[in-house]
């Protein structure tokens, strides 16, 4: 069975209008935002409707085809990328905002809406959606379902999951299965939660029902420029000891600091060694409280110059230097490399100076975004893909930063998923019988492997030898 | 509470329990309550007490056995506590209300128990230790082994530790309530929604028969819980209005867990599920109670006796598949919902629990 048998069968309108089988959309969905791998797909699918992909799944299925799910693409781990012969299934398309309720502050939308879309749909209601990727402008709900996303606002509203009461989607086998509902997780076992983050390799997503949440009356932000990093890695603990956890708390080096300056001239400090950007929001008389003790750790903490944002436009500008700062490292060299690890918060510092020794080590720029709240840092490797020396270099130079993360009591990725990138990585951090434990989790919803085949497990699942654990165990 | 002296052996005792259960085949329940009243089955308790504690992260690894309110206690010199509301927290332990998929009664989302609860050390059906996850707040290396053991009932394994965030502890907390029918109910929060914003985590309706158990009298009502500063309280207080009530929170949460002969029914339904199409299905079906938490969609029903759940499961109709008895007889016509679902659930029970030794999953009161 193969795709020309799929093809010879079904090659009906409803195919035609859907399916792309060109090297343009071949070449267009080869990738994601992961730069180290690609794989042009056989074919790509973008169904129209939930019907549609229903219809485009079964055939798949009656053909045995291996199909990659893939939202906006916006992925940082090759997540989406095909495999095994993986035809594409984009559901960009499915972007019907279907219910948006006020009352029970819910929305039902189809897995193709874009993120900030919701957002702004739910803004006159006073509502928005939680969880705000960086990639939030084009990213799906659908992907941040696949990825159990994070973002900024993390630290205090928690990842995506929990934001999600509900799904409706496609199995393994090509059947509708609904998992939640408009309330919480009922008894009998939380497979919605087991969903989340699970890559697409249990099933396909079609629709949602998303927990809104009330926008918050009152907002406070300030950009904290420290003359050392390590001053502003210590002041994230301090914040957080002294009784406030923020809406947000982002660490941004000089590295990045100056590339965001020099493509946006947003007036930033640019002589600073790091800021720290930290929203506090709630009621206004919350905020007048947290304000004083953000600033007072600020300054216990040396801080060389505190900027405010007085106004929202001056809010846009300073959550500019964040949001676009991947953007504007481009300017710096030829390619970067994003990673994703995580650190418990009071080892921040740590894994700070663990940054600086890496890019030291191997000869390289690494620039270093945090999500400071979470211990979830972004380094931004810079190399010169022409060069394969330099390319082994960011190789080796992300992996150690990883490993690290690992030996700093985290994880090697803290919202950007497993995908491709970090398959045979997971047996630094579980044993052999826990990823095990894994693999057969998937046989349970996927036995054939058709849903996104060669993503999340490493190659050889259930085999942990071969390489030194790193996490400190507590286990025999 | 105090930290746990030899956290090594503890766990190594609850694996042998385990192992030695599965050896024998013999069927175990685990620590607090027993819903299965049929068979033999041997209890094993998970350990209580603090395992480790990071303060400057806001993370505390327990026992599985203890209650919340020792590990409230243990957090208090830090200004700390895990802020999850429940009934009768000198009695419900972490690893109980886990499993029994409770996630809290403030809020949903981020303050749920299920989102609070960072990692587990769980023991499966053959005896062997599985680690569940890390103590970061962000980890999605692989699948998240631990979360389908929400609401589980300790039917894929038992848990005998867990990881958990903690929170500063609300210098403030006020209730307030204001009376509402169950006909004017949906309005009435919008109102109360309208003006409390987002300082509000906790939301509830009551019918008659709940409100004079607080020795209030009406039809029923919305009672609205706040945290914050003084201030911020304060401000609240006076842009939502009704009564203060004052000493009735903890009378609310243990509604109907301090009689021993009640039967105690969770029903997972929104706010506008309850309310619109049959109003009067809210005011309990002459329950002795009904609460609604309107930011989870869980309602907590109180009856008197099995007569009642008879009466409760017909009334209930099609959504009688969303309702679960927390506390009472599981009346014999329970039976697990067929479909997908339940195949997958039957394979993931033949991986944790090959000797089948494990209590069934819970199942809801109708098909």
């Amino acid at each position: 069975m193969s795709l020309q048998s799929l093809l010879a069968e079904h090659g009906a309108e409803w195919l035609e209008e859907c399916l792309y089988l060109d090297p343009a959309h071949a070449r267009a969905y080869a990738a994601d935002a992961y730069a180290f791998d690609s794989q042009p797909p056989p074919a790509v699918f973008l169904p129209r409707t939930q019907t549609e992909l229903q219809r485009v799944v079964k055939a798949c299925v009656e053909h045995d085809l291996p199909m990659a799910p893939r939202g906006a693409g916006t992925g940082l781990s090759g997540g989406c990328v095909s495999r095994e012969g993986a035809v594409q299934i984009g559901c960009s398309r499915l972007r019907r905002i279907v219910e948006i309720d006020p009352l029970d502050r819910i929305a039902v939308v189809e897995a193709g809406v874009v993120n900030l879309e919701l957002s702004q749909e739910a803004r006159r209601w006073g509502l928005y959606f939680a969880p705000d990727p960086s990639s939030q402008i084009a990213s799906t709900v659908g992907g941040n379902f696949a990825e159990n996303a994070g973002g900024p606002h993390t630290l205090k509203y928690a990842v995506t999951r929990a934001h999600v009461l509900g799904i409706r989607m496609i199995d393994a086998e090509g059947e509708w299965v609904e998992l939640g509902g408009p309330h919480a997780p009922m008894p009998g076992g939380d497979l919605l939660g087991l969903h989340c983050g699970a890559e697409g390799t249990l099933g396909i997503v079609a629709e949602l029902i998303l927990r809104l949440s009330p926008r918050a009356r009152a907002v406070y932000t300030v950009l904290a420029a420290f003359d050392e990093a390590e001053d502003a890695a210590d002041t994230v603990a301090a914040i957080v000891a002294a009784g406030v956890v923020p809406a947000a708390m982002e660490f941004i080096d000089r590295v990045v600091l100056r590339a965001v300056e020099e493509a946006f001239e947003l007036g930033l400090p640019v002589e600073a060694g790091a800021v720290l950007l930290v929203e506090v929001e709630g009621s206004a008389a919350a905020v007048a409280a947290e304000k004083e003790r953000v600033l007072h750790e600020c300054r216990s903490h040396g801080v060389r110059q505190l900027r405010e944002a007085g106004e929202e436009r001056e809010r846009a500008r300073l959550w500019k230097a964040r949001k676009h700062a991947f953007g504007a490292l481009g300017r710096l060299a030829p390619r970067y490399a994003t990673q994703d690890g995580v650190v418990p918060r009071a080892e921040v510092p740590a894994i700070v100076r663990r940054v600086g020794e890496v890019a030291r080590a191997h000869d390289l720029t690494i620039g270093i975004v945090l999500h400071a709240g979470d211990g979830n840092l972004h380094p931004a490797i810079l190399y010169d893909d022409r060069d394969p020396r330099s390319v082994r270099a960011a190789l080796d130079a992300g992996h150690e930063i990883l490993e690290a993360c690992i030996s700093l009591g985290g994880s090697p990725t803290g919202e950007h998923g497993v995908g491709l990138e970090k398959r045979d990585f997971l047996d630094r951090l579980w044993s052999g019988y826990e990823l095990e434990q894994m693999a057969q989790l998937r046989q349970v919803f996927d036995p054939q492997e058709r849903c996104n085949p060669a993503k999340l497990l490493p190659s050889g699942a259930g085999c942990g030898e071969g390489r030194p654990r790193h996490r400190r165990g507590i286990l025999p | 509470m105090k930290h746990l002296s030899s956290p090594g052996l503890h766990r190594e005792a609850f694996r042998r329990e385990v192992e030695l259960c599965y050896e024998a085949r013999q069927p175990l329940t685990w620590g607090e309550g027993d819903r299965s009243a049929t068979g033999s089955r041997t209890r094993v308790r998970a350990p209580a007490g603090v395992v480790d504690h990071w303060p400057e992260d806001l993370v505390v690894r327990v026992g599985a056995g203890s209650t919340f309110a020792e590990v409230d206690d243990f957090l208090r010199p830090w200004e700390l506590e895990l802020g999850v509301l429940l009934p009768q927290p000198d009695r419900t332990t972490l690893g109980g209300a886990f499993a029994r998929g409770e996630g809290g009664m403030t809020g949903g989302g981020a303050r749920s128990l299920r989102e609070l609860a960072l990692s587990a050390l769980l023991v499966e059906g053959r005896g062997r230790p599985l680690e569940l996850g890390t103590r970061v707040v962000k980890n999605v290396a692989g699948y998240d082994l631990l979360r389908p053991h929400f609401g589980a009932g300790g039917a894929w394994g038992g848990l005998c530790e867990l990881v958990v965030r903690s929170r500063s502890r609300p210098p403030s907390r006020m209730l307030r309530w204001s009376e509402s029918s169950p006909q004017e109910a949906l309005g009435r929060l919008q109102q109360l929604r309208d003006r409390g914003s987002t300082t509000t985590v906790g939301e509830w309706w009551l019918d008659a028969a709940a409100l004079a158990r607080l020795g209030l009298e009406g039809r029923g009502g919305w009672f609205l819980l706040a945290e914050g500063s003084e201030q911020e309280v304060g401000a609240w207080a006076d842009a939502v209005g009704g009564e203060e009530s004052t000493d009735a929170l903890p009378i609310l949460r243990d509604l109907g867990w301090t009689e021993s002969s009640a039967v105690l029914v969770r029903v997972f339904a929104s706010t506008r599920e309850c309310f619109e199409g049959d109003p009067a299905f809210a005011s309990g079906g002459g329950g002795r109670g009904w609460i609604h938490d309107a930011a989870t969609g869980v309602n907590r029903w109180i009856l008197a006796d099995l007569s009642d759940l008879d009466r409760v499961s017909r009334r209930l109709g099609p959504m009688a598949s969303r309702a679960f008895v927390d506390r009472g007889p599981i009346p014999a016509a329970t039976r697990p919902a067929g479909g997908r679902t339940a195949e997958w659930k039957g394979r993931l029970r033949q991986i944790y629990d090959p000797g089948e030794i494990f209590p069934p999953l819970p199942t809801p009161l109708g098909p």
